[in-house]
C-alpha cells in the first residue's frame, strides 16, 4: 500500500467525520454552534481539495517503488496489531480495575502483559510489577491522597 | 522585575522545590535518554503527580523534564546514533561521529556544557522579555487573541513534516474536540453524547496523556523486537576535564543561544529547527566547514546551545499570551491550567511568586541536569537498553493511573483511551500531531474570545470581520497568519520539488 493511498484513505476519513460533525451541529441553536459548524465546512473543503490533489498526483507517478511500499505495508500492519492488542488489553485492565482491585489488576496487567510482549524472565516480570504497583500506589493514593478506584472484590484488601 | 526575582529566588530555599526539580531533572534525563519516550509525553504523564503539589513546586517538576529531557536526547544520539529526542536531531551529525573515534566522553561532556549554556541565556532572555510583553498583552482584546490561538494553530500546522493539508485538518480537528462540552457564553451542551463525563469538555490534561503515551506504547509495541545497542560508553575519563575546551567556543555559545530563542519566540518551530540553523551557521562560519559531520566539536556544541536555548524561548509567548510554541510548550498550559493559572499579565503581578519562583527553578534545573546527565551518561548506558517488552506496559499504567487520579473517575480513563486512539490513527496516516495538540489546547481560548468578541457588536459577523482589519493588532496578526500559511504553501512546494527531482 502506498503513502498517496493512505492519505486518500485519510482524506475520505475526514470528509465523512466532518459531514457527521457538521450534520450534528445544524442540528444545535445557531449561536452555540456556528464554531464547530464553520469547523466542519474547513475539514471537509480541505479534505475534499487534498483527496482532488492526491488524485491528480497519482496520475503523475508510478508505481515504481514495490519495497518502500512492502516496508510501509508491514509497518502499518504491525502497528494495527499492536493497536488492538494495547486497546484489548486496557479494556482488561479498566475491566479488572472495577472488579478485582488495583494492587491485583496492575500487577497482573503489567505482568502479563510484559510476557505477552515477549519477555520472559519470569523474576524480571515479578520484580518490575510488584515494584511499580508499589510505586504508583504510594505515589498516588498515599502521597497524593487520590480515593482508590471502587471495586466489587478485594474492596479493602490492599496488598502494600 | 526586581522585586519579583527576588521572590522568585526565595522559594529556592524551600527543600521540597530543590527535591521536586530534582526529581523533574532525574525524570527528565532517563525520558530524553530512551528512544521512543519524547518530552512532551514526560510533561504529560507526569502532570497529574504535580496535580496537588503547590503550583510554584509542581512547574518547577514540569520545567525540569522538559528542561532535562530536551537535553539528555544528546546522549542517546551520541552512543546510539538514535535522537532520545527530536531536539537532538542536528546532534547525530557530529555527535556520533566523535563517538565512533572513541570520544564519547568529549561529545557528551561537550554537549552538556553547551546545552547548559543554551538554557541558561534561554531562562535570562525569559526573564527579561516575558514581563513587558506580558505587559503589552494587555493591549490585546477578545478579537486578538482569537486570532492569536488561530496563529499559532496556522503556525504548527503550516510547518509540520508532510503535507500542510493534513497540518490544517489535524489543527481543525483539535479545534473540534475542544468544543466537546458546554458553550462558554449560552451554555448549551454540544456532542457530549449525553455522558455526563463530556459536560465540562473533554479534560485536557487527559486527552494530552492519552495524544502522548498511547500512540508511542502502540509504536513501541511494534518495534518491541528493535534493540538499542550502544556501540560504546561513555566510562572512560573525567567529562569535566573538557570544561576549559567548551570555554573556547564563546562565540558559537551566543550565536547559537540567540539563534535558539528566536526560534523558540515563534510557535510552531520547534528545537531540532533550531539545532540546524545554529548548525548551519556553525558551519558557515568556521575555519573548518570541511570538518562537519565528521565529528566536529563546532557543530555539536551549536545544535545542542540551540536546542536548549529554545527551551526558554517557547516559554516567552506562552506565559505572556498563552500561545504554546511546541506539543510540550501546549502539555506545560496544561499544568498551569490545572493549577488555576492563566498566562498573561496576571501571571507577573498577582502571581509573581509562582512565576519568577518557576523562572528561578528553570535556571537551577538547567545547572542540575550537568551533573545529574553526566552521572547518567557515565554509569547508566544500560539505562538505554530496558526492553520495550518491561517499558511499554509501564507507561501504559502510569497513563491509566494518571488519567483516572486528575478527578478520581474511570470515566477519563476511558476518554484517555479514547483521544488515544485518535492520536494513534493520526501516526497510522502519518499525519502530524502537534497541530492537534495546539487546537485542543487552544480551542477554548478561540471559542471563547470568539464569542465574546461577536457579543460586543450583538452579534454581527460584518462588523466583527471589520474589526479584524480595522484594529491595527488585528490586522497585524491576521497579515501574520497569511505569511504563516503563504511560508507553508511555499515550503512544501520546494519539498516537493525535490522529493520529483
Amino acid at each position: 500500500m502506498q503513502q498517496h493511498t493512505m492519505d486518500k484513505i485519510f482524506c475520505g476519513t475526514m470528509v465523512a467525520f466532518a459531514v457527521g460533525c457538521g450534520a450534528v451541529a445544524w442540528g444545535y441553536p445557531f449561536d452555540s454552534s456556528y464554531f464547530p459548524r464553520i469547523l466542519s465546512v474547513f475539514i471537509a473543503f480541505i479534505g475534499l481539495y487534498f483527496g482532488v490533489r492526491l488524485h491528480k498526483g497519482n496520475n503523475d507517478r508510478g508505481n515504481n517503488d514495490r519495497g518502500n511500499n512492502d516496508k510501509l505495508w508491514d509497518e502499518r500492519r504491525g502497528q494495527a496489531w499492536a493497536a488492538l492488542g494495547v486497546f484489548g488489553a486496557s479494556a482488561a485492565y479498566i475491566f479488572a480495575l472495577q472488579i478485582i482491585n488495583f494492587e491485583f489488576s496492575t500487577l497482573l496487567f503489567i505482568s502479563l502483559f510484559s510476557f505477552c510482549l515477549g519477555c520472559r524472565h519470569l523474576v524480571t516480570i515479578l520484580v518490575v510489577s510488584l515494584l511499580s504497583t508499589a510505586l504508583l500506589y504510594g505515589i498516588f493514593f498515599e502521597f497524593l491522597a487520590v480515593s482508590r478506584p471502587e471495586s466489587l472484590l478485594f474492596e479493602q484488601v490492599g496488598v502494600l | 522585575m526586581i522585586k519579583g526575582i527576588l521572590l522568585g529566588l526565595s522559594t529556592l530555599g524551600d527543600p521540597a522545590m530543590l527535591a521536586a526539580m530534582t526529581a523533574g531533572v532525574l525524570g527528565g534525563v532517563i525520558i530524553g535518554v530512551l528512544p521512543g519516550l519524547s518530552s512532551t509525553m514526560g510533561v504529560a504523564l507526569l502532570i497529574p503527580v504535580t496535580f496537588s503539589m503547590p503550583p510554584q513546586i509542581g512547574l518547577a517538576m514540569l520545567g525540569g523534564i522538559y528542561l532535562a529531557s530536551t537535553y539528555s536526547g544528546a546522549i542517546s544520539a551520541i552512543l546510539l546514533n538514535i535522537p532520545g529526542t527530536s531536539a537532538a536531531v542536528a546532534t547525530l551529525l557530529d555527535g556520533y561521529p566523535l563517538s565512533l573515534k572513541g570520544q564519547a566522553t568529549r561529545a557528551i561532556a561537550l554537549a552538556t556544557f553547551a546545552s547548559c549554556m543554551g538554557g541558561l541565556l534561554s531562562v535570562v532572555a525569559l526573564l527579561f522579555i516575558a514581563p513587558p510583553l506580558a505587559e503589552f498583552s494587555l493591549a490585546f482584546g477578545s478579537p486578538e487573541y482569537f486570532l492569536l490561538a488561530i496563529f499559532g494553530i496556522t503556525v504548527i500546522a503550516s510547518l509540520s513534516a508532510g503535507a500542510m493539508e493534513k497540518g490544517l485538518i489535524a489543527g481543525a480537528v483539535g479545534l473540534l474536540l475542544s468544543v466537546v462540552g458546554s458553550h462558554p457564553l449560552t451554555g448549551d451542551m454540544r456532542y457530549t453524547l449525553g455522558l455526563p463525563a463530556l459536560y465540562d469538555g473533554i479534560p485536557l490534561v487527559v486527552s494530552l496523556i492519552g495524544l502522548y503515551s498511547v500512540p508511542e506504547v502502540i509504536d513501541m509495541v511494534a518495534k518491541r523486537r528493535q534493540k538499542n545497542k550502544p556501540t560504546c560508553d561513555a566510562s572512560t575519563s573525567n567529562p569535566f576535564a573538557f570544561l576549559p575546551e567548551m570555554l573556547t567556543h564563546k562565540m558559537n555559545l551566543v550565536r547559537s543561544s540567540l539563534i535558539g530563542i528566536g526560534v523558540g519566540i515563534i510557535p510552531g518551530v520547534g528545537c531540532s529547527v533550531g539545532g540546524f540553523l545554529s548548525y548551519d551557521a556553525a558551519k558557515k562560519t568556521s575555519q573548518t566547514p570541511e570538518n562537519f559531520g565528521k565529528g566536529s566539536t563546532e557543530g555539536l556544541v551549536a545544535s545542542e546551545t540551540a536546542n536548549n536555548a529554545v527551551t526558554g524561548g517557547t516559554l516567552i509567548p506562552l506565559l505572556t499570551l498563552g500561545i504554546p510554541g511546541n506539543p510540550v510548550t501546549a502539555v506545560l498550559l496544561g499544568g498551569l491550567m490545572i493549577h488555576g493559572l492563566r498566562p498573561g499579565a496576571e501571571l507577573f503581578t498577582l502571581n509573581a511568586d509562582i512565576t519568577y519562583g518557576f523562572i528561578a527553578s528553570l535556571f537551577v534545573a538547567n545547572l542540575l541536569f550537568v551533573p545529574i546527565g553526566l552521572l547518567i551518561a557515565r554509569y547508566g548506558v544500560r539505562v538505554i537498553q530496558i526492553p520495550r517488552a518491561i517499558l511499554a506496559p509501564m507507561i501504559m499504567t502510569l497513563a491509566v493511573v494518571g488519567a483516572y487520579a486528575i478527578r478520581g473517575s474511570l470515566d477519563d480513563i476511558a476518554i484517555m483511551l479514547f483521544v488515544g486512539a485518535i492520536g494513534f490513527l493520526f501516526m497510522f496516516f502519518d499525519v502530524p500531531r502537534a497541530p492537534l495538540v495546539l487546537g485542543l489546547t487552544l480551542g477554548t481560548l478561540a471559542e471563547g474570545e470568539l464569542a465574546r468578541a461577536l457579543a460586543l457588536v450583538h452579534g454581527d459577523v460584518m462588523a466583527f470581520a471589520a474589526q479584524l482589519v480595522t484594529r491595527p493588532l488585528s490586522l497585524v496578526i491576521v497579515l501574520l497568519c497569511a505569511y504563516a500559511l503563504y511560508q507553508g504553501v511555499r515550503q512544501h512546494r520546494k519539498q516537493s520539488k525535490i522529493l520529483d527531482g
